[in-house]
């Protein structure tokens, strides 16, 4: 097959939107989606279609946990905050980049600054699409990178145990700046648990949000635990990522968690053993 | 204590539109809306030189023109205070060498006590920029609203020593801010965090249009040839931004482009007693060479001049060993002007490579010069570059999108915000 030069436009996939007077509720919504629908970042439009930021699920759990819009929350309460308009929450976007870049350039770009992000724009800013981390990783399996998953993986873990609390795995969230924690027993694996998988549970109980947070993270973290050895080569990672499409794959010697391997980390490995311009040819032939 | 006048610097909101749009300007003031009238003290350690005044510079009287009610206060010290808030700023860049003594710490910490009873720190929100005044938050009385550690540098590898010595102040805040998420220490658990980048002002004296012959007049003034290729650096005269190295780099350029002249452009802080060293030293480096231009503040080079060498400039370099965010390739970029510089810091997000510019490592003279002598053979390419470069600035690190981020985290701290008098 011939490859050809792939822009950005090419590749953009459409982003998950709100516009900027939207409720926050429906970001929530937005996030946490139908099926895999869910997208963990959520593009707030201004009028016309321009970029004016975008909420992540960090944002969202900052937000339920009452280090953001702590003050809003005391004058309106919590169902008062989620009627707010979107553009409130946004964090501003710094990496939108015009469509016609090339995908090397993009690829570049995202290696140089560790993003697992770009937004596309157009010449008057209206957004065109996003370009993810997981949308380019699946064309990046192959089977040895020759780099082993131990010099890849992350290894100041933030854990918590079956019987923590909703609410105290959020705070560990925010605060250790993680979307996703091990679950372990007796320093054993026993289950990963998301940003997403506390949104899923809050977005349909919103109302009784105490009551939910009291919940323990046994009832929603996810147990069946895709995993890796420290020896195991990057691909097996990629490869693993990929076919059960997941955001990260836990690191195992045995039961015991050595680390984890997000997307990011697997992307950004990967695209620099490769070079951004090998990497995006690799993509380019097999588009 | 001295309260910084803006008065001079004063634009509103709607000047920004023909560049922003008309519906950023509504988006912004709808957001102002919410916090009109809020109390908010900006807090720093000098009035002149630098990226954060560039910003407060800026922030302060387009916040002002959406209603908040805003001061900007500068602390007051003497030399000493100042040699060590250096020696700090470079321990925490990653100079493990720096042992502070304890005679130093009682001094740092007696100044901040000092400016704590004289500053005026009744507030809805008080935001307290980098380490100078960081331990005034130990000795205020009334911590009932929201404090703010604003921190421009990247404290991702400090020097521990004094690392232990700050993060107990680090801690008493509220809420911290940090330009990238890559700059938050590991070991900081409390405090909330926001990221946040700086951005310019378009309109400001530094970066607005100026006409051929105001540029002119300003090149003949400190002796520049218009007419051969100009070779630009601005910052100040510190270690970490290797002036050294771009002098060694303009030598490789000159073996190639004959008629290149090198401007080097920096001011003196009064919080950075190293700069006269550092000047004194680059000018020694320099000693012999033709064609090298080497100007501060003192020879009258003000923001209007600095935004003249700018846009006269073929290329503009900027080497830093370690960078906050490099304000002055956003500045180069917005004005057209390729620009090469390191994989420092914020840098890396502003050089898209080979777009907006060429990246290079650091201190790898070679690459940046055969870079720079690329764009100066080819005048087209650099064209093309300047003008990716600016509208990368201008959809990312514009002045209104930081004021917006301001706005965001005001709404977020500021609980009981009635109307209020507006301050002057």
């Amino acid at each position: 097959m011939n490859s050809v030069t792939l822009k950005l436009r090419d590749v953009a996939e459409v982003a998950t939107t709100v516009r900027w007077n939207e409720p926050l509720r429906k970001v929530l919504e937005a996030m946490v989606g139908e099926g895999d629908e869910g997208s963990y970042r959520v593009v707030v439009l201004g009028p016309h279609d321009v970029v004016e930021g975008i909420i992540t699920g960090r944002v969202v759990l900052e937000i339920l946990a009452g280090w953001r819009a702590s003050a809003l929350r005391l004058k309106v309460g919590l169902k008062g905050l989620l009627k707010e308009p979107a553009h409130v929450f946004a964090n501003e976007v710094h990496n939108a980049l015009p469509h016609w870049l090339s995908l090397a350039q993009a690829i570049k770009y995202m290696l140089e600054n560790r993003l697992g992000y770009v937004l596309v724009v157009d010449e008057h800013a209206k957004l065109i699409g996003i370009v993810e981390e997981k949308t380019l990783l699946p064309y990046l399996v192959k089977k040895r990178y020759g780099i082993a998953v131990k010099k890849v993986m992350k290894r100041d873990l933030s854990m918590v145990s079956p019987e923590e609390s909703l609410r105290n795995t959020l705070v560990k969230m925010v605060t250790s700046m993680r979307r996703r924690l091990p679950v372990v027993q007796d320093r054993k694996a026993r289950g990963i648990v998301t940003t997403t998988d506390i949104l899923s549970a809050i977005v349909n109980n919103i109302d009784n949000l105490d009551e939910i947070l009291n919940l323990s993270v046994r009832g929603v973290m996810e147990r069946d635990i895709k995993h890796v050895a420290p020896g195991d080569d990057l691909g097996i990672a990629i490869k693993k990522l990929v076919k059960e499409n997941v955001s990260s794959v836990l690191v195992l010697s045995g039961d015991y968690v050595e680390g984890i391997v997000t997307r990011l980390d697997a992307f950004l490995a990967a695209t620099k053993i490769l070079g951004a311009s090998r990497a995006s040819s690799i993509i380019e032939k097999s588009w | 204590m001295v309260e910084v006048n803006v008065s001079s610097f004063s634009r509103s909101l709607s000047d920004y539109e023909p560049i922003i749009g008309s519906d950023e300007v509504r988006t912004i003031m709808s957001l102002a809306e919410r916090v009109r009238g809020a109390k908010v003290i900006h807090v720093n350690a000098t009035p002149y030189g630098g990226g954060v005044v560039e910003m407060l510079k800026s922030l302060v009287p387009l916040s002002r023109s959406v209603g908040l009610n805003v001061k900007w206060e500068v602390i007051t010290a003497d030399p000493d205070f100042f040699r060590t808030t250096k020696r700090i700023h470079n321990a925490l860049q990653g100079d493990m060498e720096i042992k502070l003594t304890e005679e130093e710490i009682r001094h740092y910490l007696e100044v901040a006590e000092k400016n704590a009873s004289e500053l005026d720190l009744e507030s809805d929100v008080v935001i307290i920029h980098d380490p100078q005044p960081l331990p005034i938050i130990k000795y205020v009385t009334n911590r009932s609203f929201p404090w703010v550690w604003r921190c421009h540098i990247d404290l991702a590898n400090p020097n521990p020593s004094v690392w232990a010595v700050l993060k107990p102040y680090v801690l008493m805040y509220d809420v911290l801010v940090f330009t990238m998420e890559t700059y938050v220490p590991r070991d900081v658990k409390g405090p909330k965090i926001f990221i946040r980048r700086p951005s310019i002002d378009p309109l400001s004296p530094k970066n607005k249009p100026l006409s051929q012959s105001e540029i002119l007049k300003v090149l003949n003034r400190y002796g520049v040839d218009p007419d051969r290729p100009i070779l630009g650096q601005v910052s100040r005269f510190d270690r970490w931004k290797d002036p050294l190295g771009v002098i060694d780099t303009f030598k490789l350029v000159k073996e190639k482009t004959p008629d290149v002249q090198l401007v080097m452009i920096g001011a003196f802080a009064y919080d950075d007693p190293e700069g006269v060293e550092w000047y004194r030293r680059t000018v020694k480096y320099a000693e012999g060479l033709k064609d090298v231009h080497i100007l501060t503040d003192h020879d009258g080079v003000g923001d209007y001049e600095v935004n003249a060498f700018q846009r006269a400039s073929t290329v503009i370099v900027q080497l830093s060993i370690r960078e906050g965010f490099g304000l002055v390739v956003t500045e180069a970029l917005w004005k057209g002007t390729p620009v090469v510089a390191t994989r420092a810091g914020g840098i890396p997000l502003q050089i898209i490579d080979g777009v907006t510019g060429y990246l290079v490592d650091i201190r790898n003279y070679v690459t940046a010069a055969r870079r720079v002598v690329e764009l100066m053979r080819r005048p087209w390419l650099a064209r093309i570059l300047g003008n990716n470069g600016r509208e990368h600035v201008r959809r990312n690190f514009l002045i209104t999108r930081l004021l917006r981020d301001y706005l965001r985290m005001h709404i977020d701290l500021v609980s009981n915000v009635a109307a209020r008098p507006q301050l002057r």
